[in-house]
């Protein structure tokens, strides 16, 4: 295995409460020490894509912060190619391309070319070279055509796509976005993570990515961070996070969807079955009952049944498992 | 040489990131023009009233260089530019601030110390231009200037902006934790209009306050300028030119390493207890 480009070892984070003079001068509503971050380890290696899932709160902002530099851990060190994130943060600054959750960070009243000129100047790319280099990242990213449109003409997947390119245009070692597909809908979140995967393979690039949306982590099939109350609960492949589940999920192919609606009202009623989901002419089932269980008690519709087995469970039933019990028990 | 082949690489660095807000700045200003216009007009607001006040001021002995238009017109045009170069840094912040932008600057490897010059690149040159336009839309109402003494003066408000802009860094460091509450800046500048005898001979001033007026640069500018360009700058009270220059210096060598530090230690403090993005 190659040596890991981000290694994070045993980093905490506690935000204390503002003293009282500083309570003078700003509003707070931290009354408690808040701990961001507890005893979190990881390593992401070059041409991974390291999704950082959890709650709101989890701690996945303050782990970007960290690495980026923006705020300074309590405990431990994160190292970006071998460089303290605290101590060496300017240099980790250039090998980081970071892209922030809102798009306000961009200067919206410019052009897109002005945006990605203003961030190539001040990472120090030289003026001989910046101008080519803008028009190849904005090819990249799809916005070549758009490139002296200003932000407020940009629809949200073309601002998300002009952060891709600020993230990307210095050319860095490890991406970090920061919920990059909040704003875009559905089609282009897919497009924005088809993007993200096609640039991080061809430049072999490092990634870090949080998203609320389980269907993009399944999408980019790697490794996988869960963060609760600030500690990692799980760390891992995606295939390693599902086969984690409890619960089976049962997959009962009916004849019909008519078939489908009578089998899912009849286990409505079952004890121990916890959630059901119809689609088409399956009903999927998460329950603690065995395929035997689940076959007596539809006893008499065996007629309208075509196949019963398992099903590969859903991402969001491990999570709600994995983030119901406590870290210590996972 | 790798001495000067560093500090060489250092000048570049620090020129390309004000070069990169100077180039986002002109563009912003010049998009805008009616806004531009606007801005001028208002400068020319207090000379155009100023004109006025004049007519009302019979006494225009040695005290104000026999000629209190002029007398008056220079202190104003001195304070807008100073307050450009006090005030621009802390407000420029204040809107990064407020936009959500601080946070991206600071992960870009720019180091913090450049920020309050790279910053000040635009408005710093709009302060200059706008002293020169009012000055010269003065003229047709009666001021008269010394055109000989313009590169004097000239550096002379140079040494000013780069003076009060060592205020400016400090209450911005303030400004960028607190988001509203700005007290090094409000008491600076009340202190300045107050004691730099921007329209007044600052002997008006009871004597106590005279002494506290010589501690602040804007009085030295403003007595230097007047000193430099009325006809009859000579007769002012108060020290002369190459004096001024010297204080001014003086000052920015006690005033900027103490602002940048207290700059510093603001984004650190900042970082610390996550207080950069908040607003």
């Amino acid at each position: 295995m190659s040596e890991p480009i981000v290694a994070i070892e045993h980093l905490g984070k506690v935000y204390e409460p503002f003293s009282r003079s500083m309570r003078l001068l700003l509003r707070t509503s931290v009354k408690e020490p808040v701990v961001a971050l507890d005893d979190v380890s990881l390593e992401v290696h070059p041409g991974q894509t390291m999704a950082v899932l959890g709650p709101n709160g989890a701690g996945k902002s303050t782990l970007f912060r960290v690495l980026t530099g923006l705020t300074t851990p309590t405990t431990g060190h994160a190292t970006v190619m071998g460089l303290d994130a605290t101590r060496d943060s300017a240099k980790v600054r250039r090998l980081i391309g970071f892209m922030p959750a809102e798009n306000r960070t961009l200067l919206l009243r410019h052009s897109c070319r002005e945006n990605l000129a203003f961030h190539g100047r001040l990472q120090g790319i030289p003026e001989s070279e910046l101008h080519d280099r803008i028009d190849e990242t904005l090819q990249a990213v799809g916005l070549y055509e758009a490139r002296d449109r200003i932000g407020f003409a940009l629809s949200s997947g073309m601002l998300a796509r002009l952060m891709l390119a600020r993230a990307i245009l210095h050319e860095p070692t490890v991406l970090i976005l920061d919920e990059p597909t909040s704003a875009v809908d559905p089609l282009g979140a897919f497009e924005l993570i088809s993007m993200i995967q096609r640039i991080a393979v061809e430049r072999n690039l490092a990634v870090l990515i949080s998203s609320h949306r389980l269907d993009e982590v399944e999408m980019l099939n790697d490794q996988v961070v869960l963060l609760n109350r600030g500690r990692v609960v799980f760390s891992g492949h995606l295939s390693a996070m599902t086969a984690q589940a409890r619960r089976p999920r049962i997959e009962i192919v009916a004849e019909d969807e008519a078939a489908a609606g009578k089998l899912s009202a009849t286990l409505n009623d079952v004890a121990g079955v916890d959630a059901m989901q119809l689609e088409g002419s399956s009903v999927f089932v998460t329950t603690d009952l065995t395929i035997d269980g689940v076959l007596q008690t539809l006893n008499g519709f065996g007629d309208l049944i075509v196949s019963v087995g398992r099903a590969s469970p859903r991402l969001r039933d491990v999570l709600g498992e994995m983030l119901g019990a406590s870290p210590e028990e996972t | 040489m790798a001495l000067v082949d560093r500090s060489l690489g250092r000048f570049r660095r620090i020129a390309q990131v004000a070069g990169a807000f100077f180039r986002i700045d002109w563009i912003d200003t010049t998009n805008y023009p009616l806004a531009l216009v606007m801005r001028f007009l208002n400068a020319f607001v207090p000379i155009v009233t100023y004109l006025f006040v004049a007519q009302l001021v019979s006494d225009n002995g040695p005290d104000v260089g026999f000629d209190y238009y002029t007398f008056v017109v220079i202190g104003i045009v001195t304070m807008g530019a100073l307050a450009a170069s006090l005030n621009s840094f802390g407000n420029s912040m204040l809107r990064l601030v407020t936009q959500g932008q601080l946070e991206m600057f600071l992960v870009e490897p720019v180091p913090w110390r450049t920020l309050p010059f790279a910053m000040m690149t635009m408005p710093g040159l709009m302060a200059v231009v706008m002293a020169v336009a009012t000055l010269i839309a003065s003229v047709p109402l009666g001021a008269s200037y010394r055109v000989s003494a313009i590169p004097s003066a000239f550096v002379i408000l140079m040494l000013g902006l780069v003076a009060t802009l060592a205020i400016g860094i400090a209450g911005a460091s303030v400004k960028i934790l607190s988001k509203r509450a700005d007290p090094v800046l409000a008491l600076y500048s009340i202190a300045a209009s107050i004691l730099s005898g921007a329209f007044y001979p600052v002997e008006l001033l009871p004597k106590w306050l005279q002494t506290l007026s010589w501690a602040i640069p804007h009085t030295y500018v403003i007595q230097a300028l007047r000193r430099l360009l009325m006809p009859e700058g000579e007769v002012l009270p108060g020290p002369d030119t190459s004096f001024a220059i010297v204080a001014l210096i003086l000052f920015c060598l006690v005033t900027y390493p103490i602002a940048l530090w207290i700059f510093g230690r603001t984004l650190e403090y900042g970082r610390k207890i996550g207080a950069l993005s908040g607003y």
